[in-house]
């Protein structure tokens, strides 16, 4: 039987090893379905997890379509997993919201934070701003864009890129707040296409192909390329005479979830000056008045684009298929 | 008799609720989605999926890069087998082990590494760019080239070490006995050795189309850009597209498109070779040598150049990329470091996590597989029972169908609990997907390891008085040491790496580190992600390292 031993003791172990996890989650870990940046998210948890020991963070981190994708099958299948969720996709937490998924949760610190950023009651929060604008490659590019409209410019044919609205929740926004605009409507992204705008699965990686020169100038989020540029990549970006598009990425607590206290420090950590700073650290722009904003960001008045989430609520699909149409057929 | 042969058959129960639960059940439940709606039997999905050109220029891109993959991948695993083993090719050994190390890298990160050397900022045309001062790039890898390429360059080991295992099977004396007959070894290597090659070409061949077919990581990494679609990645994007609607019930049914077609190649590769013995080794004497002559040294640089181009190059590329600290500038010194390297390592939690994970699940996997696969062994060979032709199929069919197709089954199979068993988001899924999918290889050593061992071994045990159970733990088993070593091998290797399944499976903390690889690449983060794979491969040649020295033998291995 000495054969035996060696083989099983290994299978027992490694059955054990992965039961592991189980129990550690089952101790309080929150668990957070995220399309926040794998790194950017996980120095987040790591300061979380410092300033409040005897919480754990675990993360799912994916697109934002992808991580939607698996919240509805695990809805369908009733069985939610995540305690907390944050993504890029504002319409989708009011669809939440109908349905009684979201529990409502303002921590103090939020009060000194403007009012438009608790959504529906406190029931999804903007705990800070991104926006999408027009970056640009300082090598190649000499003049700099000034708008949306140099996208279309035919001396980049060929060199434009952006993120797919399938994968990227900053590119459906983008899509769903130009198409109603008079100014820009479908007629804009045909006459992107004309001048063979490339379109990849994220925005990290369209501010990769744009510092390498893959890409001229791009729609893409801004504070990758804040990022790129401290670290001393040729890339910028400008602030749209027309307007940036507001990203909101709301965060919200899942109703009945297992960890709602871990869940609820979450939220006030981001919300608090510490949470904050980093933030800003990171390149974003912050919500709580008082704390300076990044290096890069422009600092004259910021125009913002009118986003209508009624209008993108009722033509999601809508919008979808006639990108798909527009993109992805020849 | 009968407690004894009741006794016999236990080994079926553990097997049988495997492949009926890891198999069987799935596949039902997949083509009931693809044959579905509302718990409802419709076409409608099918005639969705048929009626859509997309489908058929879909199937019409897997046909083509499978086809020219297979082409290329047979010409070169051809060739490259005759010249290492029948020729006096210079330094043939140490090629033996060179050509053979595409094959530990895992297929996505091949993929990426080729993107690093000839994508649109890769290194080949930033080169080009430089010396022309220009903004056009030489050489469009995304799309069918650039899939074909990669995939040729990382499956032709398949085809060499399939047609080089079967040239050492040819029984030397029948060439021995054309050269004395008068033939020269060209016409010698022609006329005897091979058409008795043949099936092991055949063979190769079909192994790489289904590779090739199967494949998901090459194709999304190389495809996606120039929106060009295989099935695998279609099957992908579709599971995906939750806004559409009734997607996974149309997934399914792309999936028993993409597995009808699987199973007839399957289907033809066994009718032809039917009637085909593989000839048995018999060992004496020596292979006669074909003398290159002239041609010797120019053979001996262009399958260096091979080596070093279409091996060594990509790794370098990979490397290098991974220490290149911002993305965009210029290489230069005052770009290199490893800075990514100590992200990955150090601000990553989820990279330990994931290589953890993926370590343990390798490990059961193979654990689980060679147990299966013996108890499996023993059933056909010793016992003999009737429907082993039915169990062979079982065990195949989640080999030869698609990773992505397995995926799916397995999801929708478990996307609620089975008798009180919750199975999806956790990693247990996962590692049913990766014993379904690796038994097949397991198997295979294990079989042959005991078909040479004679029954009247164990029979004299028994004779003995040793009960049947005695007789296989102390006879039969560590008899078969080294197949069983060898099996454990062939599936925990690239059960460590594997991506097509854990892509669909993963679930929060369940990551394996080719998901994470993957995910660091989709995000944009190129520069991380190259630091992962670096790692990666240095892990997958460890690992093989490893098991050669503990098998004494270099293991073949299929995803």
């Amino acid at each position: 039987m000495s054969a035996y031993g060696p083989p099983v003791l290994v299978l027992v172990l490694c059955l054990a090893l992965l039961s592991a996890p189980l129990s550690a989650a089952a101790q309080g870990a929150v668990t957070l379905y995220t399309s926040e940046s794998q790194d950017k998210v996980n120095e987040m948890k790591g300061d979380f997890e410092k300033r409040h020991p005897g919480v754990t963070l675990n993360i799912y981190r994916s697109g934002t379509q992808v991580v939607i994708g698996k919240l509805q099958a695990e809805i369908q299948a009733g069985a939610i997993q995540a305690d907390l969720l944050w993504m890029a996709d504002i319409e989708f937490f009011a669809q939440l919201a109908r349905k009684n998924l979201l529990q409502s949760y303002t921590p103090p610190e939020a009060e000194r934070a403007p009012a438009k950023f608790r959504y529906e009651g406190g029931r999804y929060h903007e705990v800070r701003l991104i926006f999408n604008t027009v970056g640009f490659n300082t090598l190649r590019v000499r003049e700099r864009p000034t708008s949306w409209k140099d996208l279309a410019d035919a001396r980049h044919k060929g060199k434009v890129g952006m993120a797919s609205p399938f994968y990227s929740g900053a590119a459906f926004s983008t899509l769903g707040t130009l198409v109603p605009q008079p100014a820009f409507g479908w007629g804009f992204f045909a006459r992107l296409k004309d001048n063979g705008v490339v379109v990849e699965q994220s925005n990290g990686t369209v501010a990769q192909k744009l510092a390498t020169g893959e890409f001229w100038v791009a729609s893409v989020v801004d504070f990758f390329l804040r990022d790129m540029k401290a670290k001393g990549s040729p890339v910028d970006h400008i602030w749209p005479r027309e307007g940036a598009v507001l990203i909101p990425t709301p965060i919200g607590i899942v109703q009945g979830a297992k960890h709602p206290t871990g869940a609820q420090a979450f939220i006030r950590y981001l919300y608090s000056p510490e949470g904050q700073r980093l933030f800003v650290q990171q390149g974003y722009v912050p919500v709580l008045p008082g704390i300076e904003g990044p290096k890069g960001m422009p600092a004259e008045k910021l125009e913002i684009l009118p986003t209508d989430e009624v209008y993108i609520a009722a033509h999601r699909e809508e919008l979808k298929a006639r990108y798909r149409e527009l993109f992805e057929t020849k | 008799m009968r407690g004894a042969a009741a006794r016999t058959l236990l080994p079926l129960v553990p097997v049988a609720t495997v492949l009926v639960g890891a198999v069987c059940y799935p596949a039902l439940v997949l083509a009931w989605y693809g044959l579905s709606r509302d718990a409802v039997p419709s076409l409608a999905n099918l005639r969705i999926v048929l009626a859509d050109p997309e489908t058929w220029r879909v199937l019409g891109n897997t046909l083509y890069v499978a086809l020219w993959t297979t082409a290329l991948a047979g010409a070169l695993g051809v060739t490259l087998a005759f010249l290492v083993a029948r020729t006096d090719l210079p330094g043939r050994r140490v090629f033996q082990g060179l050509l053979v190390l595409p094959y530990l890298v895992p297929p996505f990160i091949g993929a990426l590494a080729w993107l690093y050397v000839l994508g649109p900022a890769g290194f080949l045309n930033q080169a080009w760019m430089a010396l022309t001062n220009g903004s056009d790039p030489l050489v469009r890898i995304y799309g069918a080239g650039g899939i074909v390429l990669a995939m040729t360059l990382y499956k032709y080991p398949i085809a060499y070490l399939t047609v080089a295992a079967g040239l050492a099977r040819v029984d030397p004396a029948l060439e021995e006995a054309a050269r004395s007959a008068g033939a020269s070894p060209w016409r010698t290597a022609r006329d005897v050795t091979l058409p008795l090659v043949l099936p092991s070409i055949a063979a190769g061949l079909t192994l790489v189309f289904l590779s090739a077919m199967a494949e998901f990581g090459t194709p999304a990494i190389l495809g996606f850009p120039a929106k060009y679609f295989v099935l695998a990645t279609k099957i992908y994007a579709t599971i995906l597209d939750f806004d559409r609607p009734y997607n996974l019930h149309i997934a399914a049914a792309l999936s028993l498109l993409l597995a009808l077609v699987a199973g007839a190649v399957l289907a033809l590769q066994r009718w032809w070779l039917r009637d085909r013995g593989f000839g048995l080794v018999t060992g004496v004497g020596r292979a006669p040598v074909l003398p290159l002559g002239r041609a010797r040294p120019w053979a001996g640089a262009a399958v260096a150049l091979f080596v070093v181009v279409g091996a060594g190059l990509p790794l370098l590329a990979v490397l290098l990329t991974a220490l290149t600290r911002a993305y965009g500038r210029p290489l230069g010194a005052d770009n290199l470091g490893l800075d990514n390297f100590g992200v990955v390592l150090f601000q990553l939690p989820a990279v330990w996590r994931a290589a953890r994970n993926s370590v343990l699940l390798a490990a059961s996997a193979a654990t689980v597989c060679v147990i299966l696969g013996l108890a499996l062994a023993y059933l056909q060979q010793r016992a003999r029972i009737r429907g082993g032709t039915a169990l062979e199929t079982l065990v195949t069919l989640p080999f030869a169908v698609p990773g992505t197709v397995l995926a799916l089954a397995i999801v929708l199979a478990f996307l609620r609990p089975v008798f009180g068993l919750w199975l999806y988001n956790t990693i247990w899924i996962i590692l049913v997907a990766y014993v379904a999918r690796f038994l097949a290889l397991a198997l295979r050593p294990v079989a042959a390891a005991l078909t040479q061992l004679h029954p009247a071994l164990e029979e004299a045990a028994r004779a003995s008085g040793a009960s049947l159970w005695r007789a296989l733990a102390d006879v039969t088993v560590p008899l078969l040491r080294s197949g069983l070593i060898a099996a454990w091998v062939l599936a925990a290797v690239p059960a460590l790496t594997e991506l097509t399944l854990s892509v669909i499976l993963w679930s929060a903390g369940n990551e394996t580190i080719g998901v994470m690889a993957f995910n660091l690449h989709e995000e944009g983060k190129v520069l991380l992600s190259a630091a992962l794979a670096s790692l990666i491969v240095a892990v997958s040649l460890g690992a093989h390292l490893l098991a050669r020295y503990l098998a004494g033998a270099p293991p073949p291995r299929d995803v």
